[in-house]
């Protein structure tokens, strides 16, 4: 059996010694500078001079006998002076362990190239409006997340695939506007309360994505702005999606499920033929 | 001093006479009168002894963050070293769980350490003798390994007796104590699987949290605690087992909380108690029944939080309510995912009706009966629990999993649960069930030291991923492969779990009852992990058991009294390997309330003392060496294992001082317990650790060997060390370690608003969703899609969708399950007291001392 590479020990460095007044003036006679005692302990060398003297670096003057001097913590501050505990994963050679064990499997890379089947539009077809809706939001939701796995600080491959991605967000969501334009708000100016300002809360939302959308399609994929306006654009939808929730539930509850069938279909597809 | 005091400069005056007498100059009138302080209440009244005296951390060389093993309460603890050798153990004040309060059990590690009774050396026993022979580590672990596979070839079995291919040795059993670290629980699992040790199917009170709440784990945190109303402390003498838990139940109640105690006997946790209520051993989930019965009868629960939140609507079609639900007989079943809804509650089919059906016979009347409690006090404890739980008030339910805990814990916690649920008091501030484990043998006396550490019984255990084996990722689903199920196969066999073989489906056993048990009839063996952490009452059928054994290898701090008493003609062979301290390595424990911290390792091991992450290691080599070129059918998922873990010192590694004052290698190697952390953590196909469990994927493309734990080292940070000032963590305690699920202190916090998203009320805000952000907002992490709008409701047909009023993710259906357990055994006492009867010392897999499989 092959015997695993060993990892580099955690060896003096890893662990620092506790900050006590004993420590610090050990070091001060060994010679040692307040600045070099702090790197040492992994304090502020002016915390160093305050545990070593009692007197404030800042050349302010000591805290005289008050039980309960300003900024006092009761449950006692030596976790203030103690050194900063390592991380486990700070042990050299993880992060290139986990790579090694992910690259050892070629197929979970050639796995995750086969991408799931999401952006394909056409499936809001059910009779009912509200349900047509929802089917064409859960593909609109599995594109965001699709948006949100592609590392943000990635290779050029990464921004391509961002770029992509967005790209057939874009298609998706102006075929799916089209289509509520053709079904949804005319039941919802009818059916709901107030329907007509929802409805024109939902175009302003429309026209806000588009308007973003649009300005991503002029930058090339790897522009060092796509990130920013991504995440605007992303927060834009979350808000339009949560909003026609809201919508799609007071239609829900405004509009018998027999007349919504009687609306019929969303026609999803048919706005897209059109085009 | 009768004389007045010298006029004019005393100190000049005295000089001569102080300088022959030295102790005049600490003789605090002089020290007064000379001005150094007037008012005598400093530096003059100090004794010359005082002065002198310095702290025991003034000598450290280092201190060392750790947490304390003895139960899972978790507190942090401050570990000062000096020479290679624990000086002072303090509790760390920074840590939210125990704000640097120690019990005496914790204070007393530095002693268990240097116990003299402690067991150094791995010592072998053979079958029927008394005899312990100290033997070579290396030698020990080879034995084992044979041993384990000696069993596993006499005891394999592919099919049962139905036919269904079973693949598993059902003559081996894996036990662990719960002061196992996650690291170790993983990896024994791993190997336990893969040599075919079915896992077990969960009774215990942690899997009744599992199939109610979708996470086996209780839903909220300590600190949360001060936040309630109204806590009840139910079976458990909780001051005396968990002191330090206890603390918060004292603040909730100085900031006007009542506090109700369900106890046979009157106890310190009674002293504190605004109600005690004296139920027989064995009865308190009668008692909690009966608060379901009364809190429906009276219509006293919460209808939109119970109609949004949980499966009461639900209408189950089988019209026979008697049908006994999946997990531990539970009545009403739980109806599929996608059963219809009646809202209004008014079809007889809906669980609500159901449960209302089932405990029609809870009367008052009946309960004060079977719990032996006067019929006023079961009134007055519905009552007081019902009355501080509102839109404004919350109620929170304590209880305890083994032997400091009731007897009934599993029933105990399914009816606390639902009570809990029509109340609206899940996923609330103050509001939850908190299970805590072991015990902190508070009442053995301080300085004695414990030669067992007795207080670890019960595993914090995590949805372990035998949880996702059975029929859920067994194969595919309604949903399709379930991601969780392939990624950890493909975090336990890498490339060998292909689309090729199903990703390793068929290499994982079948499960199985009691596995220990099962074991033992037929004359198999048991592995007991668990750095000491071995049961030790015992008796019973526990020790029928170990004497009808083959062979048992312990791991532990010492000879556990079970062991020792196993001898003679009937004795088993043992194994006893030597376990560190957890202050003698690294790794991350669990807490109850779902807690992951780092603990660092302070000081070398003690001899050949080694982790129980490091046994297992070492085994799981020997095994895999001893099995190398088998064309064994049943030996592929053992050799297929990922198992080249980076190796590191298992102790703190050798510092400077360490080798002036210690020479000579001192460095035991063993698997990196980060490693092994980033193994459960899961990454992706370009070696990027993943950052929650939404990232898994189905297609192979991710591997996690732990799901629950997914996210604890995104970014390559890892969370469960993170430690900050006590200023930085807010009232949660958010920033102190790492909780699972994806960091959330209380569980389906979706719940602490109503449906549309707003507070229940002001006083009880914890996540509300704010519109103009479109994002859940607040002082947790949201335990749900932080962008799933209130009004969301998900396409139908698609599975696993979840609306933006499921609760409750982990759910099949995403609500909170409403059930009670379908028969409990009658009582046959005569009246309440304290003690347990033999036969209800439990044995069995996550009921009582260990967690079989």
């Amino acid at each position: 059996m092959p015997r695993p590479a060993r990892m580099g020990a955690t060896g003096p460095g890893y662990y620092r010694a506790v900050a006590s007044r004993v420590t610090v003036l050990e070091r001060l006679t060994a010679g040692r500078s307040y600045p070099q005692i702090g790197r040492d302990l992994g304090i502020a060398p002016g915390l160093a001079y305050l545990v070593a003297t009692g007197l404030p670096a800042d050349g302010s003057p000591p805290i005289g006998h008050q039980p309960t001097p300003m900024g006092w913590l009761p449950q006692g501050g030596t976790h203030l002076a103690n050194p900063p505990a390592a991380g486990p994963t700070e042990e050299p050679g993880l992060v290139g362990w986990v790579a090694a064990r992910a690259a050892a499997d070629p197929a979970m890379a050639a796995a995750g190239q086969g991408e799931e089947p999401a952006g394909v539009p056409g499936v809001g077809d059910d009779d009912d409006v509200v349900v047509a809706v929802r089917t064409e939001h859960h593909a609109i939701r599995r594109l965001v997340a699709e948006l949100c796995r592609v590392p943000a600080r990635g290779s050029h491959q990464d921004a391509l695939r961002r770029a992509s991605v967005t790209k057939r967000l874009g298609q998706h969501l102006s075929a799916h506007e089209a289509a509520e334009d053709h079904r949804l708000w005319p039941a919802v100016r009818d059916g709901v309360p107030n329907g007509q300002a929802l409805a024109r809360h939902a175009r302003w939302q429309e026209r806000q994505t588009g308007e973003l959308l649009h300005r991503l399609s002029r930058l090339p994929a790897d522009s060092s702005q796509r990130l920013a306006l991504t995440d605007e654009l992303l927060d834009a939808l979350r808000a339009h999606l949560a909003f026609e929730d809201s919508v799609l539930l007071a239609l829900e509850q405004a509009v018998a499920p027999q007349q919504r069938r009687t609306i019929g279909s969303l026609g999803g597809r048919r706005a897209r033929d059109d085009r | 001093m009768t004389r007045r005091p010298p006029r004019g400069p005393v100190a000049r005056v005295r000089r001569p006479l102080v300088a022959q007498l030295p102790f005049l100059r600490h003789w605090s009138l002089l020290q007064q009168l000379a001005g150094v302080d007037r008012p005598g209440r400093g530096a003059a009244v100090q004794s010359l002894r005082t002065t002198r005296l310095a702290p025991r951390t003034a000598t450290a060389e280092r201190v060392v963050p750790s947490v304390c093993p003895h139960c899972t309460v978790g507190c942090g603890l401050q570990v000062h070293v000096a020479r290679g050798q624990v000086v002072n153990v303090e509790g760390d004040p920074a840590s939210p769980l125990s704000r640097g309060r120690l019990c005496p059990a914790g204070a007393a590690i530095g002693r268990h350490l240097a116990d003299p009774g402690r067991v150094t050396t791995a010592m072998h026993r053979p079958a029927g003798s008394d005899q312990w022979q100290p033997v070579d580590l290396g030698a020990a672990l080879d034995l084992a390994a044979e041993r384990v596979l000696a069993t596993r070839r006499r005891t394999w079995q592919w099919a049962d007796a139905s036919g269904r291919r079973v693949r598993r040795a059902v003559g081996l059993a894996w036990l662990a104590g719960d002061g196992l670290d996650l690291e170790a629980r993983y990896l024994a699992d791993k190997l336990a699987t893969a040599l075919g040790v079915a896992p077990p199917a969960g009774t215990g009170p942690l899997a009744v949290l599992a199939d109610t709440t979708g996470r086996g784990g209780s839903t909220g945190s300590l600190p949360d605690l001060a936040a309630a109303d109204c806590i009840v402390v139910v079976g458990a003498d909780l001051a005396a087992s968990h002191p330090v838990a206890m603390q918060w139940v004292a603040e909730a109640r100085a900031a006007g909380a009542s506090v109700v105690h369900v106890h046979p006997d009157v106890t310190a946790t009674s002293a504190l108690a605004d109600v005690h209520v004296p139920v027989r051993s064995g009865t308190a989930s009668v008692l909690l029944r009966g608060a379901v019965a009364a809190v429906l009868a009276h219509e006293q629960w919460q209808r939109r939080a119970v109609v949004a939140y949980t499966g009461a609507a639900a209408v189950v079609d089988d019209d026979d309510g008697t049908v006994l639900g999946a997990a531990g007989g539970a009545v009403p079943p739980d109806p599929p995912p996608d059963a219809a809804r009646d809202e209004t509650l008014g079809d007889r089919r809906t669980v609500l009706q159901r449960l209302r059906a089932a405990v029609a016979v809870d009367t008052p009347a009946a309960v004060a009966d079977r719990c032996g409690t006067p019929e006023a006090l079961v009134e007055l404890f519905w009552r007081t629990i019902a009355d501080h739980s509102s839109g404004e008030r919350t109620t929170a339910v304590v209880t305890v999993a083994g032997p400091a805990g009731p007897p009934d814990a599993a029933d105990v916690v399914r009816a606390a649960i639902t009570l809990q649920l029509l109340l609206g008091n899940v996923g609330r501030p103050g509001g939850g069930l908190l299970v805590l484990h072991g015990d902190a043998d508070a009442p053995a006396p301080v300085g004695v030291p414990r030669t067992t550490s007795a207080g670890k019984q019960q595993p914090a255990r995590l949805p372990v991923p035998a949880d996702l084996l059975p029929g859920r990722g067994g194969g595919p689903g309604p949903a399709g492969p379930d991601p969780r199920a392939v990624s950890l196969r493909k975090a336990w066999w890498g490339a060998a779990a292909n689309p090729a073989n199903a990703f390793g489906d068929d290499w994982v056993p079948r499960p199985d009852g009691d596995a220990a048990a099962r074991a033992a009839a037929a004359g198999g063996g048991w592995v007991v992990l668990g750095d000491g952490a071995v049961p030790v009452t015992g008796g019973g059928d526990w020790d029928r058991q170990v004497r009808a054994l083959d062979f048992l290898v312990v791991h532990g701090t010492a000879v556990p009294p079970w062991v020792e008493a196993a001898t003679g003609a009937s004795g088993p062979e043992v194994i006893l390997l030597p376990a560190t301290h957890p202050v003698e390595h690294r790794g991350t424990s669990v807490s109850a309330d779902r807690l992951l911290q780092h603990h660092e390792a302070a000081v070398e091991p003690a001899g050949d003392a080694r982790s129980a992450l490091w046994v297992t290691h070492q085994l799981g080599q020997r095994i895999r060496h001893l099995l190398a070129g088998s064309a064994d059918e049943a030996d592929e998922p053992v050799l297929a294992l990922t198992w080249d873990y980076p190796e590191v010192a298992e102790g703190p590694g050798p510092t400077d001082d360490d080798r002036r004052h210690r020479p000579g290698d001192l460095q035991a190697v063993g698997p990196s317990a980060a490693a092994v952390l980033a193994e459960a953590n899961g990454w992706d196909a370009t070696g990027r650790l993943l950052a929650g469990p939404e990232q898994l994927r189905a297609d192979g493309s991710t591997a996690c060997g732990l799901w629950a734990v997914c996210g604890v080292l995104a970014g390559g940070h890892d969370r469960a060390a993170r430690r900050p000032a006590p200023d930085g963590q807010g009232r949660l305690g958010r920033g102190w370690g790492w909780a699972w699920p994806g960091d959330r202190r209380v569980l389906g916090n979706r719940a602490s608003a109503d449906p549309e998203g707003r507070p229940w009320s002001e006083r009880t805000r914890l996540m509300s969703w704010d519109e103009e952000r479109a994002r859940w907002v607040g002082d947790d992490e949201p335990d749900i899609d932080p962008s799933l709008a209130p009004a969301h409701r998900p396409a139908p047909g698609v599975p696993g969708a979840r609306s933006g009023i499921d609760a409750f993710p982990d759910r099949p259906d995403g609500k909170g399950r409403l059930a009670v357990t379908a028969q409990p055994a009658p009582t046959t006492q005569p009246a309440p007291t304290a003690g347990r009867p033999p036969s209800q010392v439990e044995t069995s897999a996550s009921a009582g001392g260990v967690e079989a499989r």
